[in-house]
């Protein structure tokens, strides 16, 4: 997807992204956010 | 956060292009070693950001060793002291994401704030998808 700048406390970003038609995903995406700063990466499924 | 302050400019039109400050921007004060400075333009019309950069700097300055340019290259002969990144905790992010289907595509949608109670900054934040579950061939590509 991409990488945002940096983010400082109270601030938000917003990430979109698109799959084509070639790749039908079965169920839900799992998404996961990392940072340079953090330990280990977020995992999320997108409901 | 240090410091703040803003400034108002002119107009620009649109498709224009124009110059309207040249910032010299101090460290802030009490600050040793690595700082960070967020520039962000914001339309007066309606305060919405138009622009955001966030720099990473340092109250030591980069020294290039002129002495030894050449053509294609400048060493540095002292580097600034950006060893404060290596020392920030981790952030705590809170994370949603959604997901639509429309006519066979799928837009995902990952909104990222940063919550951290101590007000770390979170460097470099990037979201991917974990792992497609299953590639589904269609009827033509199986022929």
């Amino acid at each position: 997807m991409r990488t945002t700048s940096l983010l400082f406390e109270g601030q938000s970003a917003a990430i979109t992204a698109e799959c084509g038609a070639a790749l039908v995903v079965d169920g839900p995406p799992r998404v996961e956010v990392d940072a340079f700063n953090l330990q280990a990466p977020l995992s999320v499924i997108a409901g | 956060m240090v410091g703040s302050s803003s400034r108002e400019f002119p107009p620009v039109g649109s498709d224009e292009t124009v110059a309207v400050a040249e910032l010299t921007v101090e460290p802030p004060g009490g600050v040793i070693g690595t700082y960070f400075l967020e520039l962000v333009l914001r339309s007066s019309a309606d305060g919405a950001v138009v622009s955001r950069n966030v720099y990473w700097l340092s109250t030591k300055a980069d020294l290039l060793d002129l002495e030894h340019t050449t053509r294609q290259y400048t060493p540095t002969a002292e580097s600034g002291d950006m060893r404060g990144l290596e020392r920030l905790g981790a952030p705590e992010l809170a994370v949603t994401a959604a997901c639509t289907r429309r006519s066979g595509r799928a837009h995902t949608s990952v909104t990222v704030r940063n919550v951290s109670p101590a007000g770390t900054p979170a460097l470099g934040v990037h979201a991917s998808f974990a792992v497609v579950q299953r590639v589904v061939r269609r009827p033509r590509d199986l022929e």
